[in-house]
């Protein structure tokens, strides 16, 4: 949770007697912004036939009323409430796309941000409706459109009044899924998620995580008075607050005020968001990537840039994690050493700037062991740093050696060989293929730091992420290259469809007698509710040595550790589940003697085809 | 000489302009009427395009005469939706702002007589759409566009029941059974006509459920269980309500329009008459003990009709025209 900007907080007017007044009402009391009607919600149009037709005069006040900036910044604009496309009613359906038409024309003229309706039923009732909205958000206007989808399907309330039992009932989640599905996953449309008193399942709550939420509507009726006598939220409302404070979203307070003044409800509303504020080392690095994708980093192909080193070796889990595992090492090494006045060789392969070599000088130090460091690495710019820390600070303890790994002839080999090799998803930035370089110059009961490492998957859904990937262009690739890479993203609006699944381990040192870094793997997943398949999120944990781990699996996430983020692999076209399908997921990792890269394909729910076959949108260099 | 407005300041002369500086306006859209007797009657409009969306309720102690000009006024700030008697000189009025309120006449000292506001409750959480009194006429129901349905005690201007998503969408229509202090029907845009008795823990039951929304309903004053119900598709159904088994009786297609308002005539010898107006231009009243045959029909009002309301064998309308019309209905020369 990374909320840095205040709470925005907007004020529903049902009625809007004098706009002016509504906008300075709500201004005086703290609100950002209105949603009014834009026509009075009563005055219905004939456009058909009739004398109404002919009706003479405005149909709404004029745009003159406000100045365009207060039109373009203060205004959501609330289509009329008894418009209904998809009548079976002719004129009335008629009648309903011109007022629709009219009224979305209208919000352009003023330059509103957006509009916004309520959605009471599913895509049957609702299929006209869904392609005038499509066909306005698909020009080129700006008009964003909130649409008002309740938590609770309201019947299950409207039932409680009644004898009988409302049987199985209809998520409003489906409402939402089958309009922004036939809206073809338009980013202009968003979801104004309209806060019940009775709060549906954790699960169901989680769904939401992974839709374009806007905006929560809390009703007045939702508050509850404290012991000083303000209006405060029950504490399962407060934590659905927290859980979306993260996707950076607005509020909107509607129906009557209950209170002596309707600033208490945006006060609480703010001191709730100034709540959820988190100012921890992860949360500082990590602001502003949210769902921003990255590619990820070659660092065997390109090397990394001063300014990389240094966000990396600012991580301050990571590098104790690695001194305490080199410190067991040695002291494991130095129990079996026969003659003790020898100085363990320990090689730090991918230096870089030099953290791992003062870690194995540390570990060294509090150990009282003495060790001979080796520092490999092929960058020379990182190279130079090496040589003057050496210099001036390692004391003859360290040799500096300005080469590839793969390609160095040691001249002696090593107890212990520490690597900081691995990416998001473990093995994909060719730790694998790097360690099998130098694995010849480890003594047979040598120790490699890491030892092991596992890349996880999990089924992940995501609309803000399908669309980030749909956006790419790149005219120089296949128009579906970008459906075919994988992505280091922040991970943050998204549904986990199902928990984690290891997929591919590697461990070193190695002692199969041909080395093969190929993998296969199938992983099955259970879907627990409707929801719709966007990719694979991947996650890695390492083992460094004995109980020292590292982990950004989110189930055992290192406290604290930032230097890497989720990986994500998209997938073509989304895919619809429902509760109780098996999600059947292959994953390749594939090598040639230039690359490595990865190949996936889902066989069910529904057959797919293969994503990046022989590594066409993307490998990673040797 | 008078100053002159720059060519260019028009928009900022026309913001700047306060509520006395403007011509008069009138609330045009007339919205409801009601009759309660020879001296007391009442008339509600609001203006809904206007720059200002309030509205303004009239008060008449004679009904020959409609004229908005010279009878007493009240202004609401809001549009005003709906209106219902409790008594001669008692009143109640729902608002677009989910405010109802209560006007009854105070003597001064001087006994001239006061139109005054004995009451404001802003309960509903959307616009107050439609009202009913009990037979009590202490007692009244409300309904609105938050979905909620609320059952209120005048005296103590409180809501002693409120079901709130009573439906799922809109509450277009609510109406006490005559004769009841408990029993009432409501219609919404969910498609389903509800009867309520608030008597029972589990006080709803359906009655209909269509495919389209329910737009109006209404009770029969001396057929008990006999309801009228209109639709978005113009149709009127006429439906035995008898508890323990709802039985559609017929289903007329009436209007190509959303049925706006039903009303039976409340005279005991013309029961069957169902006065009833849609989002045109047009007053109809059907025959419903004869095939639902049209037996009066008037288009001479030039908007939307909103308002209807019966009596002494009279049917009064009102309408965005601005236009309240008398209609007399000939039982004898059927059109």
């Amino acid at each position: 949770m990374s909320n840095q900007r205040p709470v925005s907080c907007g004020l529903d007017f049902c009625a809007a007697p004098d706009l002016n007044n509504c906008l300075f009402a709500a201004n005086s009391s703290k609100y950002e912004f209105i949603c009014v009607p834009l026509v009075h919600p009563l005055f219905k149009r004939e456009f058909v036939s009739g004398s109404a037709k002919k009706r003479a005069g405005p149909f709404t006040r004029p745009d003159i009323v406000l100045c365009s900036s207060d039109w373009n910044t203060l205004i959501i604009g609330k289509l009329s409430p008894y418009i209904k496309a998809d009548s079976k009613n002719p004129s009335l359906k008629k009648n309903s796309e011109e007022t629709l038409k009219q009224e979305l024309a209208l919000a352009s003229h003023l330059g509103l941000v957006g509009v916004t309706f309520k959605l009471t039923k599913g895509i049957k009732e609702n299929a006209n409706l869904s392609r005038i909205i499509c066909d306005k958000v698909s020009s080129m206007c700006s008009l964003q459109v909130w649409i008002q989808v309740p938590m609770e399907n309201p019947i299950k309330q409207a039932y409680s009044y009644r004898e009988e039992d409302c049987g199985k009932v209809e998520s409003p989640w489906e409402w939402w899924n089958a309009f922004r599905i036939v809206c073809d996953y338009n980013r202009k449309l968003g979801v104004a998620l309209i806060v019940s008193h009775d709060l549906p399942d954790q699960e169901e709550i989680d769904r939401w995580l992974g839709e374009p939420v806007k905006c929560l509507i809390f009703p007045t009726t939702l508050f509850i008075t404290n012991k000083k006598g303000y209006p405060v939220l029950s504490k399962a409302h407060q934590a659905l607050v927290k859980k979306f404070a993260m996707l950076e979203v607005q509020f909107v307070l509607t129906g009557q005020n209950r209170y002596q003044n309707i600033t208490y409800y945006h006060n609480y509303l703010e001191y709730l968001w100034k709540d959820c504020e988190s100012d921890g080392a992860v949360e500082k690095y990590a602001r502003g990537y949210e769902d921003y994708l990255q590619c990820p980093l070659q660092p065997l192909m390109d090397n990394l840039e001063s300014q990389t080193y240094e966000v990396f070796e600012k991580d301050p889990v990571k590098y104790s994690q690695y001194q305490t595992a080199i410190y067991q090492a040695i002291s494991a090494i130095k129990s079996k050493l026969e003659d003790k006045s020898r100085k363990i060789v320990i090689m730090v392969v991918g230096a870089g700037r030099g953290p791992l070599v003062r870690a194995s000088l540390n570990a060294a130090k509090k150990a009282n062991q003495p060790i001979k460091v080796y520092a490999v690495e092929k960058n020379p710019n990182a190279v130079l740093t090496l040589q003057a820390l050496e210099k001036d600070l390692w004391e003859g303890k360290v040799t500096v050696v300005s080469c590839d790994m793969r390609e160095w002839n040691s001249p002696e080999n090593a107890d212990i060989v520490v690597s900081e090799l691995l990416g998001s998803f473990g093995d994909n930035e060719l730790s694998p293929e790097c360690l099998d370089g130098i694995q010849r110059f480890v003594k047979p009961d040598g120790i490699c730091i890491p030892t092991s490492y596992t890349s996880y998957i999990a089924p992940v859904q995501s609309s803000k992420l399908y669309n980030e990937v749909r956006q790419c262009r790149d005219k120089d690739k296949h128009s579906l290259a970008h459906f075919e890479t994988s992505y280091v993203v922040h991970l943050q609006n998204k549904y986990d469809i199902a928990k984690p699944q290891p997929l591919f381990t590697f461990k070193h040192p190695s002692n199969a007698t041909i080395t093969d870094n190929s993998r296969y793997d199938t992983k099955v997943f259970k879907v627990r509710q409707n929801s719709v398949l966007h990719g694979f999120s991947g996650y890695f944990d390492t083992v460094l040595f004995n109980n020292i781990t590292l982990s950004i699996k989110p189930s055992t996430h290192s406290p604290g550790m930032f230097s890497w983020f989720p990986i994500f692999f998209p997938i073509r076209e989304p895919i619809q589940l429902k509760a109780g399908d098996q999600i059947v997921v292959h994953f390749w990792r594939q090598c040639n003697s230039k690359n490595v890269w990865y190949e996936w394909c889902i066989s069910e729910p529904l057959p797919g085809p293969i994503h990046n076959p022989g590594g066409r949108s993307y490998t990673i260099g040797l | 000489m008078d100053f002159l407005t720059p060519p260019n300041l028009n928009a900022d002369v026309y913001r700047n302009m306060s509520l006395t500086d403007r011509p008069p306006v009138s609330n045009k859209h007339l919205q409801f009427i009601s009759i309660y007797n020879e001296k007391s009657a009442i008339l509600g409009g609001s203006n809904l395009t206007d720059r200002y969306w309030s509205g303004t309720v009239w008060y008449y102690n004679d009904i020959t005469n409609f004229d908005r000009d010279k009878t007493l006024q009240i202004k609401t700030e809001s549009g005003v939706c709906d209106g219902i008697f409790l008594q001669s000189d008692k009143f109640v009025i729902g608002e677009d702002s989910g405010a109802l309120q209560v006007f009854d006449f105070s003597t001064k000292p001087n006994d001239l007589e006061e139109l005054q506001c004995a009451g404001y409750a802003a309960l509903h959480d959307n616009s107050l759409l439609t009202l009913s009194a009990f037979a009590d006429k202490e007692h009244i129901v409300s309904g609105g566009m938050d979905c909620c349905i609320k059952v209120w005690d005048i005296s103590e201007l409180m809501a002693t029941h409120s079901f709130g998503f009573a439906h799922t969408d809109i509450i277009t229509c609510v109406d006490v059974k005559p004769g009841s202090d408990t029993e009432f029907v409501s219609t919404s845009y969910d498609c389903e006509a509800l009867m309520w008795d608030i008597r029972l823990s589990k006080p709803a039951q359906s009655i209909l459920k269509r495919d389209t929304g329910l737009t109006a309903i209404c009770w029969s004053f001396k057929q008990p269980n006999i309801v009228a119900i209109g639709t978005d598709h113009g149709e009127i159904i006429m439906a035995d309500v008898r508890k323990g088994g709802v039985n559609v009786l017929s289903i007329s297609s009436a209007f190509s329009r959303p049925v706006h308002r039903l009303l039976f005539n409340p005279n005991s010898e013309r029961i069957e008459e169902l006065a009833a107006c849609c989002d045109d231009v047009c007053v109809e009243v059907f025959d419903i003990n004869n095939q639902f045959s049209l037996i009066y029909k008037d288009d001479r009002h030039t908007d939307f009709v909103r308002g209807l309301t019966w009596f002494d064998s009279h049917l009064y309308s009102c309408s965005w025209d601005n236009v309240v019309l008398k209609h007399t209905i000939d039982f004898e020369n059927n059109i």
